[in-house]
């Protein structure tokens, strides 16, 4: 015992150590912790205190399920286990049921909502019916339309043995129908991959040109677009060696860009950003740069692109003349008089000094050194002042004293025209032109698509070779004579003059181009010259002008063509002044006055004037008429009427009586009738004096007068001597509509609806017949009855769904017969591989009329399932051999059944060709297994129906799927006809 | 396959239809449905309406192709006018048939008035000594003739040509195709001249006191009897388009008469004499108008407006009418001038010169022929082109049978247009009474707790055809505005010129010495 106490105490001892270790190390550990209760002697009493707690409880804990479970086993047990069981699943408790009139109410509101959608699908044909302009009881009629003979007649065709040969050799072509499944999965994921991809790499741009719209940096803008012109260019030239017609295309362009910049007024100075520069502009020479530049931009976009096709050979075409001072936005802006007057002495030396050659080069080179300094000078120069430059030149040329005599004698337009024609025809084309004449081509296409963006990309020599070509253009519309006799010369000096500004290479290539430019102005201004000639000529005719028309009138020629044309508008206005209508008069008597007849003839209908004087001062036109004899004074012509005579007598005696007048007081009259008065309710006397002389005061005449509304404009108010009595006609009022229908809103809508008659006279008569129809017919003897659901369908629906399901049948049949007659000829001809296919074939197609046979609520999972199984296929192709006579058979019968309207030939061909099907049915069956085998192979990959993917295995076209397709659509839609 | 290609042909195509002839049968622009229906049903009811509207106008141009025939014309050589193509020359050119339509009737009675059928099938004359005759004037098959020993101004066919009424010395008789007097009808005393209206079986009168008498002869009721206040009234025809009487009287004045109101519904001055003869376009488009100072005008009646031309002739015209294609013909003493107005030229076409002068003249309806009464006897000439080509045998038919006529007279009983409706302007009865309506709405939004409708008044026909529009409006408007501030602007000018001289003067007037005295403000002021 001792050794067990004192064991004990040890071990106690141990215990007490251990428990103080533990203390100590919970005291570590200062959160709170429950400690596991445990039961430390075992008592008989039950209570609370005494139960473990189950949430601390550990895994070793036994469990009342357990407990039960082990009840469970007992037999006597089983009801406790079961009690208890049933005591631990939760029993959710139902909420209390609503009241009554509550759930009434939810009861109604669902209903009224499921009847709603219900009755939703009746609104389609209520509206129909309620639209219809008549509708025929009983709504369900069977039509009487009869078929079309020729397609009646086309059943009861029969193929000769011709026909049936050549549909062997050439089977009919199916329309290719549409595939319901055209992409399998994967294909469908790869697409759907690729879209989003694209998506997102649009995206990623959108934001990045988003982004850099944003930035604000003129230089950065700059040079992107300096870049994407550069681009372009590059593009277009590649082009340009690739594909010229491409290139020619891409010229087109440019004529949209010319449309768009004519239809805006984007370059114009008409903006805001133009308007304050222009108020800065007088002050600020920078501004003005900027604002000319924005000018030159707006004009070189309007620029008309010539096709250089046609201006080579057609001299007649007005040409237009890429004008040099417009490309130019420096010379296109303003100069001061002085500056004009310096230019014009300069070129009146320059023109001195073409006598002598020498004196021209030295001349010239001064010219362009002039305008070196106009460019740099005037910078802000407008077009029309340019043209004001051109015009003094011209102006000078026609007062220079060699020419004068010429001007005296002739037209000063005729003159240049003589002065230019000749030069043309002598010197032909410059042989530069010539020479270069194709390379120019390109070159200004080029040069325009440069131009075009942007206008800066010019260099600065450009500029002055175009100030070179300018002072040429100006020479030219001057018409010396002079400068056209040696062109070459002159473009030589031209070119040496630059040689010393070192621009010599540049200028080789441009001199084309400016030679060209030359030429074509020259061709314009001649078709110009024409035109001005012939005006000119009907001018002469009627008065004389000055020096001054005649520069006006060459003023017209330096323009553009746009502004050129307005003169020639207006031209024919002032031949009008000096036309003389035509004698209208056809009669074998002429009319006195002709000019007076046509006045009257249109004045009446245009002068309809208040004075009736003036209305009736039209000058009448005298008619010549036959004379009747008792005024020609024949006596055999008694007149019996002596009255009337006499009335005409006194009639003409009394004649400008004051009948106008009288008429007019009554007009008067009747217009002051249809004025309702004011009302004047002012008492005299009445608050303030009364009696003679005295005034009432104007405020309280206005205060007591009922001013009446002004009526409403009189339609004989204008109309002169005629009186409209406008006062509604009490009679007809009675007639007259005088509320507005229901669903009208506006009387001219409703006046609108009634404005057609209806009446078989006024109406054409098929018309009639549908207009007068009655809303409602009914047929005599039959129940009306209420619209039942087949309604929904409506007949026509119905028979195009009957037609349809008809057809497949049909292409179904076809299908099935129609390969197997080209297998069977394969057969023959001992093709091997192609039987093969249609083997299978033949089996899938049995496969599907098997699945037609089975019911269709078998999952097809299952069916699939039966045929991956091969010993399950073996019976099914056992089950094959032994349907295989009847199946055929039993779907033609059906096929029969179904389309009742087929004819009997269909039925015919069917029936040659089942035993062809049966045939291969056979065949088919030999190849069964190995198709299984390749089943098993691919067994992982498939996810569509076993026979689908066989056909696809086999390299099978898509009609056999299709086929199958159909076949199961059909399955699908089966059951709902 | 042969089939299958057919069927891809067969498909129709209709001839397009040239929009010009579209637009006449159209009717006018038709329902806003965009705008003003809001019931979705009620928009497609109007919709399918307009549609049948559009094809109704569509079938009317197509049948435009089956007026086959085109009217006649006298051709003329280079150099050549047709009025020297006389009557005989005429004649020798044609086919016996139509020459049978140049025949005179030389009579005894006195300046004879005649009347065609509607048809131009019979004819009824009248001489003022008392002689009566009516026959069909193509087969010269006489129906009755008899002497009615009184004077007789005017005869007249009713709707039929078994019916005339013949306006005698005091009072109006009818008499049926045999000479039977059927009426007597007293209260159309003193008659000078008698119309019918045809649509609204209507015989209107004119009598010498100045009074206008209209009579359903349908029900055989006056209508309306009143004194127009003009005298006696010699000049009367019927607007063929609204049924309006045209009076023409001593004063120059032609006054447009409805039996509903008793007063003119229009007037208008057309000459400063009298006027002597007055006839009206068949489709009421143009009146033509004579006086005894020669003069010759022609009227835009549609519009009220004009004149459309005005001649002056060589002596005065006495008797007008028009044809059916528009020509004038023109009665002036013994001399018949027909006029035609092509192209807005207004030129003779063809004249004749008879024996005695013309008392009464009408185009044949429906024939190339014109029949003038004179004073002894009758005749009919031909005028190559004057009559309609084309016959509407369901309105009216020249080769009537019995049966046919009986038929049609029924018809258009029954198509009989009340008398009310005759209006100046004919499409009144398609119009909504908007001063009736706008009361109406009034007063039911007086009433509280009704919400008012709220309706868009503007009538559909608020102006003149082609007069207008807004845009036009706009720019005359603006016109003006500019005209008023040029004015404005010159005003001002001179004002301040003026406030200049005056300026100039007051620094001008000098005193000399004294004008140290002359206050300083003044003189800024100025």
């Amino acid at each position: 015992m001792s050794g067990s106490e004192s064991s004990w105490e040890s071990e106690e001892e141990i215990s007490g150590n251990h428990s103080q270790l533990l203390e100590a190390v919970r005291q570590l550990d200062k959160s709170q912790r429950v400690g596991k209760v445990e039961r430390s002697e075992p008592s008989l009493e039950v209570s609370e205190f005494h139960l473990v707690k189950s949430d601390i409880a550990n895994e070793d804990a036994v469990k009342i399920d357990e407990l039960a479970k082990t009840l469970k086993k007992k037999g006597d047990f089983v009801d406790l286990g079961k009690k208890i069981e049933a005591a631990r699943t939760k029993v959710k408790v139902l909420d209390k049921p609503l009241e009554k009139p509550a759930a009434e109410r939810i009861k109604r509101a669902v209903g009224f909502q499921n009847t709603k959608t219900d009755l939703t699908k009746w609104s389609g044909i209520v509206a129909r019916n309620r639209t219809a302009a008549s509708i025929s009881f009983p709504l369900s009629q069977s039509s009487m339309k009869l078929e079309p003979s020729d397609e009646y007649l086309g059943r009861f065709r029969i193929q000769s043995e011709l026909e049936k040969k050549l549909a062997e050799i050439e089977p009919e072509k199916k329309p290719e129908e549409k595939d319901a499944f055209p992409l399998t999965l994967q294909e469908i994921i790869e697409r759907r991959r690729e879209a989003a991809k694209l998506r997102a790499q649009e995206s990623y741009k959108v934001a990045k040109a988003h982004r850099q719209n944003k930035i604000k940096s003129k230089k950065f803008h700059r040079i992107q677009r300096k870049e994407k012109i550069k681009q372009t260019m590059k593009e277009f030239e590649e082009l340009q060696k690739t594909d010229p017609q491409a290139a020619l295309e891409k010229l087109d362009q440019l004529d949209k860009t010319r449309a768009e910049e004519r239809m805006t007024l984007r370059h114009k100075s008409t903006g805001q950003w133009a308007k304050n520069k222009q108020v800065r502009a007088k002050y600020d020479k920078e501004s003005r740069q900027v604002l000319a530049q924005q000018l030159s931009i707006s004009r070189e976009l309007t620029q008309k692109v010539k096709k250089d096709d046609s201006d080579e050979d057609s001299d007649d075409q007005p040409v237009h003349l890429p004008n040099n001072d417009k490309e130019n936005p420096w010379l296109n802006t303003m100069s001061t008089q002085p500056e004009i007057d310096d230019f014009v002495s300069r070129y009146r030396k320059f023109y001195d000094a073409q006598k002598t050659s020498e004196k021209k080069q030295s001349n010239i080179s001064k010219n362009t050194n002039g305008n070196e300094n106009t460019v740099q000078n005037n910078i802000s120069e407008d077009n029309i002042n340019n043209e004001r430059i051109i015009n003094n030149n011209v102006k000078k040329v026609f007062e220079e004293p060699e020419m004068e005599d010429v001007c005296k004698s002739r037209n000063p337009v005729e003159k240049i025209i003589e002065e230019n024609f000749p030069n043309e025809n002598g010197f032909g084309k410059p042989d530069n032109a010539k020479r270069f004449c194709s390379q120019d081509k390109t070159h200004k296409r080029e040069k325009k698509v440069v131009k075009t963006p942007n206008a800066k990309l010019k260099t600065n020599l450009n500029k002055t070779l175009k100030k070179v070509a300018k002072t040429k253009g100006i020479k030219i519309k001057a018409g010396t004579s002079n400068w056209f006799i040696s062109p070459i010369e002159s473009e030589k000096k031209i070119s040496n003059d630059i040689k010393r500004i070192d621009i010599d290479e540049i200028f080789d290539t441009l001199e084309n181009k400016v030679q060209l430019k030359v030429t074509k102005k020259l061709s314009k201004m001649k078709n110009l010259l024409n035109k001005e000639i012939k005006k000119e000529n009907v001018k002469k005719s009627k008065r004389k002008r000055g020096n001054e028309d005649s520069t006006n009138d060459v003023e017209q020629l330096g323009l553009k063509g746009q502004r050129n044309v307005k003169p020639i508008i207006n031209k024919p206005i002032e031949e009008t002044t000096n036309f003389q209508p035509s004698n209208k008069n056809s009669g074998s008597d002429g009319i006195n006055d002709t000019n007076d007849f046509n006045s009257n003839v249109m004045q009446p209908t245009k002068k309809v004037e208040i004075d009736p004087n003036k209305f009736m001062n039209v000058k009448p036109v005298h008619v010549k008429t036959m004379l009747p004899d008792d005024i020609a004074g024949d006596e055999d012509a008694l007149d019996d009427s002596e009255y009337e005579d006499q009335q005409q007598i006194i009639s003409e005696a009394f004649a400008d009586d004051d009948v106008v007048d009288e008429f007019q007081r009554e007009k008067d009259q009747e217009i002051k009738k249809s004025q309702p008065e004011n009302i004047d309710l002012q008492l005299p006397g009445w608050g303030s004096w009364g009696g003679k002389n005295i005034k009432p005061s104007t405020r309280k005449k206005r205060r007591f007068l009922i001013k009446m509304p002004k009526p409403p404009p009189r339609r004989d108010e204008n109309k002169g001597d005629v009186v409209i009595i406008e006062e509604k006609c009490p009679k007809i009022g009675k007639h007259l509509v005088s509320e507005l229908p229901f669903p009208f809103t506006s009387v001219q809508d409703f006046e609108a609806s009634i404005r057609a008659p209806l009446g078989r006279d006024f109406v054409p008569e098929k018309t009639f017949s549908k207009i007068t129809q009655p809303a409602v017919k009914t047929k005599m003897g039959k129940v009306i009855e209420p619209m039942s659901t087949d309604a929904l369908i409506s007949v026509s629906n119905a028979r195009k769904i009957k037609m349809e399901l008809q057809k497949k049948e049909k292409k179904k049949l076809k299908r099935l017969t129609g390969p197997a007659k080209l297998e069977d000829r394969k057969v023959l001809n001992g093709v091997k591989k192609p039987k093969q296919k249609k083997g299978k074939d033949a089996q899938i197609m049995k496969r599907t009329k098997q699945k037609k046979q089975r019911s269709p609520s078998i999952p097809r999972t299952q069916k699939q399932k039966k045929q991956r199984n091969p010993n399950t296929l073996k019976k099914t192709t056992e089950q094959k051999e032994q349907k295989a006579s009847n199946t055929s058979k039993k779907t033609t019968e059906r096929k029969e059944q179904k389309a009742s309207n087929t004819s009997k030939k269909t039925t015919v061909q069917k029936e040659q060709k089942i035993p062809n099907t049966s045939k291969k049915t056979e065949q088919s069956k030999q190849r069964s297994p190995n198709i299984s085998k390749r089943t098993k192979q691919s067994n992982s990959q498939r996810n569509k129906t076993q026979s689908g993917r066989i056909v696809k295995k086999s390299g099978q076209k898509n009609g056999a799927k299709r086929s199958l397709k159909k076949v199961e659509q059909k399955k699908i839609i089966a059951p709902a006809s | 396959m042969g089939r299958g290609a057919g069927k891809g042909k067969k498909t129709k195509r209709k001839v397009p239809i040239d929009e010009k002839k579209m637009e006449k049968y159209r009717r006018g622009t038709g329902v806003n449905l965009k705008m003003g229906i809001k019931n979705k049903i009620h928009r497609q009811r109007l919709r399918q309406k307009e549609n049948l509207i559009e094809s109704m106008a569509e079938q009317a141009a197509r049948t435009e192709i089956l007026l086959t025939e085109t009217h006649g014309y006298l051709e003329k050589d280079p150099g050549e006018t047709t009025t020297q193509f006389k009557q005989s020359e005429i004649v020798s050119n044609i086919d016996i048939t139509s020459a049978t339509k140049y025949f005179e009737l030389n009579l005894e009675f006195g300046p004879y008035s005649l009347r065609y059928t509607r048809n131009g099938r019979h004819l009824v004359v009248g001489g003022k000594k008392g002689h009566v005759a009516a026959f069909d004037w193509i087969t010269k098959k006489l129906a009755c003739e008899m002497n009615v020993m009184e004077s007789v101004h005017d005869v007249c066919w009713l709707h039929i040509e078994t019916m005339f009424a013949v306006a005698q010395k005091d009072w109006v008789y009818i008499y049926d195709n045999q000479g039977i007097e059927l009426h007597c009808l007293k209260r159309m005393n003193r008659a000078t001249r008698l119309e019918f209206l045809p649509y609204h079986f209507l015989l209107a009168s004119s009598s010498s006191l100045g009074g206008l008498t209209w009579l359903d002869i349908s029900i055989g009721k006056i209508i309306s009897r009143y004194d127009s206040k003009i005298g006696k009234i010699d000049v009367m025809t019927q607007n063929p388009y609204n049924a309006l009487l045209c009076v023409g009287d001593s004063k120059g004045v032609v006054s447009m008469w409805s039996p509903n109101v008793q007063q003119p519904l229009a007037k208008m001055l057309c000459h400063k004499q009298a006027i002597t003869a007055c006839a009206v376009h068949p489709y009421g488009t143009y009146m033509a108008t004579s006086s005894p100072d020669r003069t010759l005008k022609v009227w835009d009646i549609r519009q009220l407006a004009g004149p459309v031309h005005s001649s002056i002739l060589r002596s005065t015209a006495e008797n007008l009418s028009y044809s059916q294609s528009g020509l004038l013909a023109v009665g002036m003493g013994n001399v018949v001038e027909v006029f035609s107005d092509t192209n807005n030229d207004f030129k003779p076409y063809t004249r004749h010169k008879t024996n005695w002068s013309i008392s009464d003249l009408q185009f044949c309806p429906y024939e190339d022929a014109l029949g003038f009464g004179t004073a002894k006897g009758l005749s009919s000439i031909l005028v190559p082109g004057c009559a309609e080509a084309n016959f509407d045998a369901l309105e009216i038919n020249p080769y009537q049978t019995k049966k046919q006529r009986r038929e049609a007279e029924v018809k258009a009983l029954l198509d009989k247009i009340q008398p009310e409706l005759i209006t100046l302007d004919t499409t009144a009865i398609a119009e909504i009474d908007v001063p009736t309506l706008q009361r109406k709405v009034e007063e039911k939004k007086k009433l509280l707790f009704i919400k008012p409708k709220t309706i868009d008044f503007k009538p559909r026909r608020s102006k003149a055809k082609g007069k207008g529009g807004t845009a036009k409006i706009v720019k005359s408007k603006k016109a003006l505005k500019e005209l008023a501030r040029r004015e404005a602007i010159e005003a001002m000018r001179q004002a301040k010129t003026l406030i200049d001289t005056k300026k100039i003067e007051l620094q001008k007037k000098s005193y000399g010495v004294l004008n140290r005295f002359i206050p300083k403000a003044k003189q800024t002021k100025c």
